[in-house]
């Protein structure tokens, strides 16, 4: 990527000044079909997801997926070691006692969960990620003052240069640009 | 939304035509039919229905304690979200006072009911003696089970050997408290004094603010709730040593009030979602409860149920861990024959791994026929907790394969107390709005949506 690199549009960027105007275009954009769009608002807005069309997040399934393995993991475990390659005698217990297992596998759930959780949000959410074509428009700074931004990339399927900022704009955006970028 | 932006809230009273004007007459039904039962396994049976009574007292009064904890925490919070819900909370907390009558055959039965009874009143060794018979065969077993997993057989069991000597010798200790007499009763008369202030106070608050809309009250509320809560755990914990626990008097367990407080709070849960769903079904309440309020429900429910698993588990494991036989005891009692292991296995497959999985997902919660099953789950479960903390102690259920005027009793008894209960609470229902009106939260909740 050098300074000489051909700039061309990479998203079209719409301007609200309210969360009513924002919601309402929200719903505009996803009736339209859109896919690879956002809302940016300085705030979070209840009621976003629906207007946005989001479906339930994934996140969910990962974390049980990975409760269900620490879970496994842990009787594996405590029945290999305690039961079968190392057993040992404690307070007159028998070596691999189900009691004694119960503490491990709850665990070993937490931590697999958690690291489910939190990894598989981000990854869901794409980040780290340390840049984003909209942060190329000095109009963006707003999003984290009083203003509330859509942007729809220019990887959508229905995206038209021509098309798109107008069709943002007839959803009552005060501002619509088309924010070039390097490729 | 038009109750939303309304700016004063009508009382929402259940209609005359409505089927919930009339369920007090099912349950008043169902009360007179299980007396009936219960006075042909009190006749037949005087020692079994001691028992079953206490069974079925402490069915419903976990469903007034849940009921009560519930709305002490949402005045303690200051929640928004629950204000739509809270009035049904609220219904179940005054049933206290049901509570209180039944609380009557449990004093009259105690020297049945409780085998330290006998013990004091300077009967002396012969009483203590007699104490530790009174635990029938069975008891010796588990004795002999417990000494062993301790590595401490003793061999055979007479009257006097070491171990049985030490259990007197506890006994003797816990005597000053155990006392079978007035000190008994002035505890029973204190708990309930607490129980019925705190009844009294919170639907009796929150129903003059629907008519006053004084937010002052919201603040007493509030205020009352610090102390009424150290009160209530306090009498909750001691009313549980002293009518359930006392059934095994040599056994120590600290956690025996969290698990009735616990037990509680799933129960206060699944009945305030069975009933608002119920109120919905039949049109008394409209959008007021709407699928927000059952996800937070159902989020509570499934929170204080993994709780409950979680303190039962660590009462069992320490116990089974240190294996100390005047601990253990409880866990034999409820393992060492077949029909028990049943019973304590059913707690831990259908009392917390089904309904676990069963509540678990976000989508379940919003789904109000999955929810509405976990919660009928969960509460009949709950009665099996109960059979599981007390029938144990009935002499023929050790072992003894159970009698039809027996399970007359149980059955009876259960439909008695829960019936007299509901009969009480949905007679209340028929008497105030159905929704705290006077909230100055209540738009709040109205308006209440999960992020």
């Amino acid at each position: 990527m050098s300074a000489q690199a051909k700039k061309r549009p990479v998203v079209a960027l719409a301007e609200f000044n309210t969360v009513e105007e924002v919601k309402h275009a929200a719903e505009g954009v996803r009736d339209r079909g859109y896919k690879n769009w956002d809302v940016h608002t300085p705030y979070p807005v209840h009621g976003m997801d629906a207007a946005m069309g989001l479906e339930d997040s994934r996140l969910g399934w990962i974390v049980l997926a990975c409760g269900l393995s620490g879970v496994s993991l842990a009787v594996l475990m405590i029945q290999w070691m305690n039961g079968i390659d190392y057993p040992l005698i404690i307070g007159g217990k028998p070596p691999d006692a189900i009691p004694s297992m119960v503490p491990i596998m709850f665990e070993l759930t937490v931590l697999l969960s958690a690291f489910g959780a939190v990894l598989g949000m981000l990854g869901l959410n794409q980040i780290p990620r340390h840049h984003h074509p909209v942060f190329y428009s000095e109009r963006f700074d707003a999003c984290s003052d009083n203003k509330f931004f859509i942007s729809i990339e220019v990887e959508d399927p229905k995206w038209d240069v021509e098309k798109t900022p107008r069709f943002l704009e007839t959803l009552g955006a005060s501002h619509v640009e088309v924010v070039e970028g390097e490729e | 939304m038009s109750e939303g932006t309304s700016k004063f809230h009508k009382p929402v009273m259940i209609p005359a035509d409505n089927p919930w004007a009339h369920r007090w007459k099912i349950t008043a039904g169902m009360a007179a039919v299980g007396g009936a039962l219960a006075l042909f396994g009190a006749i037949n049976d005087a020692h079994r229905f001691a028992f079953s009574w206490l069974f079925a007292f402490c069915a419903v009064m976990t469903m007034a304690l849940g009921a009560i904890f519930f709305v002490l925490i949402q005045h303690l919070t200051g929640a928004g979200w629950s204000v739509t819900v809270r009035r049904t909370a609220e219904f179940y907390a005054r049933g206290i006072w049901m509570v209180v009558a039944l609380v009557v055959p449990i004093m009259v039965m105690a020297p049945t009911l409780y085998p330290w009874w006998d013990a004091s009143g300077g009967h002396g060794d012969h009483g203590v003696a007699h104490a530790q018979d009174h635990g029938g065969e069975h008891a010796e077993e588990a004795h002999g089970a417990a000494g062993h997993a301790a590595g401490a057989h003793a061999g055979s069991h007479g009257e006097h050997t070491p171990e049985h000597q030490f259990h007197a010798d506890i006994l003797q200790k816990k005597l000053g408290y155990l006392d079978g007499g007035a000190f008994f009763g002035i505890r029973a008369v204190i708990y309930m004094m607490v129980w019925v202030w705190l009844g009294a106070w919170i639907l009796g608050l929150s129903t003059k603010q629907d008519r006053t809309k004084d937010k002052q009250l919201t603040v007493e509320m509030a205020r009352r709730a610090t102390y009424g809560t150290f009160l209530y755990a306090l009498s909750l914990t001691f009313a549980g040593f002293d009518w359930v626990m006392s059934l095994e008097p040599n056994w120590y367990s600290t956690m025996f009030g969290v698990r009735i407080f616990a037990s509680g709070a799933v129960l206060s849960f699944a009945l305030v979602i069975l009933t608002t769903k119920s109120f919905k079904r039949h049109g008394v309440v409209g959008s007021q409860i709407n699928t927000e309020h059952y996800h937070d429900l159902g989020k509570l429910m499934f929170g204080f149920l993994v709780f409950w698993a979680y303190i039962s588990f660590s009462e069992f494991f320490l116990i089974w861990y240190a294996a100390i036989p005047e601990e253990t005891i409880y866990y034999h009692r409820r393992w060492d024959t077949d029909s028990w292991r049943l019973v304590s296995s059913s707690l831990v497959l259908f009392k917390f791994i089904v309904p676990f999985y069963l509540v678990m997902s976000r989508n379940v919660k919003r789904h109000t026929g999955g929810l509405w099953l976990g919660a009928a789950w969960l509460v009949t479960m709950h009665f099996v907790e109960m059979y599981y903390w007390v029938m144990p102690y009935a002499a023929d259920l050790q072992g003894v394969p159970a009698t039809p005027a027996g399970l007359a009793s149980d059955v009876g008894c259960l439909m008695t107390t829960v019936g007299l209960y509901l009969t009480y609470v949905f007679r209340e229902m028929t008497r105030h709005s159905v929704i705290a009106v006077g909230d100055p939260r209540l738009e709040r909740s109205l308006q209440f949506v999960n992020a």
